[in-house]
């Protein structure tokens, strides 16, 4: 029953999924890389909460409407929302944070504080 | 055995509720499952994936979008074949960053292929195709011969 509800349930509004992500650590920063297919940089949100930073998107009304004059064939692709959240490190600049999106992907700039950053030590002589 | 050991009333065996927590398992299961393409463990499909995609008809074209997040335009092969339509590329995962401090990979890494039949022959000369935010859209005109011709007949 809640099954057929669900779907029911999908034709009218976004499916709320999580996107998926790729997380890479580097000398000075982390860079966080989350596939959002077919937003609008407008659609896109980044809230930082104490030390939970959520990403969230929501596709255009245009891409989710069956476009003007054309009939429905074979369909697949489905409205949907992103929502994730990621809890930052102590590590990390929270006011250094940085985001791009591309492609259909976010790409999210995490610099981290200079006292995390690796230090190079000099040998005197 | 007669006897059954008192448990308190809420641990009592209920099949409905056995059922319904099946019911939630699948729910969860699709909904982290089904809109991700392939299955890195899934044997069998292991290193393929493919696109979602949409197909509209209109009386002078065909549209077909598809999602192929984080790929460049020129790495994306589009070619059309009668009635049917190749979607070939591979999304490749850059060298530098290949081996570099991964903390979590999740994003997949692969080559598609996914051949749809039209609703009709195309033009495909005259294929418009465009890349945007992560989404393919083709708008590919159909051929005159293949059109809905209309025949208007006399009544006598």
């Amino acid at each position: 029953m809640a099954l057929i509800k669900r779907q029911r349930q999908e034709e009218t509004q976004p499916r709320v999924i999580q996107p998926l992500v790729n997380i890479r650590e580097e000398d000075k920063e982390v860079i966080l890389e989350a596939e959002m297919v077919g937003l609008t940089k407008d659609g896109i949100s980044l809230d930082l909460k104490g030390n939970e930073l959520t990403l969230r998107g929501k596709s255009g009304r245009a891409d989710d409407v069956i476009p003007k004059g054309y009939t429905v064939v074979h369909k697949e692709r489905c409205p949907l929302e992103y929502v994730r959240t990621f809890v930052l490190g102590e590590e990390i600049d929270k006011s250094k944070i940085d985001a791009q999106y591309e492609g259909g992907i976010l790409k999210v700039k995490l610099t981290k504080s200079e006292a995390a950053q690796p230090k190079k030590i000099e040998i005197k002589d | 055995m007669a006897i059954i050991p008192w448990r308190p009333k809420e641990m009592w065996w209920d099949p409905f509720r056995d059922l319904e927590a099946i019911q939630n398992e699948m729910n969860r299961m699709f909904d982290s499952s089904l809109v991700r393409w392939g299955d890195r463990g899934a044997g069998l499909l292991e290193g393929a994936w493919s696109p979602a995609i949409d197909i509209y008809d209109s009386k002078d074209n065909v549209m077909v979008k598809a999602d192929i997040p984080g790929m460049k335009k020129d790495e994306i092969d589009v070619s059309v074949h009668g009635d049917t339509l190749i979607l070939k590329g591979e999304k490749k995962q850059e060298r530098e960053t290949k081996e570099k401090g991964f903390v979590r990979t999740e994003r997949f890494y692969g080559s598609f292929n996914r051949a749809i039949r039209l609703p009709s022959e195309v033009d495909a000369a005259k294929v418009n195709a465009s890349y945007k935010n992560g989404v393919l859209e083709l708008v590919l005109p159909k051929k005159e011969e293949s059109k809905p011709k209309q025949l208007k007949i006399d009544i006598k």
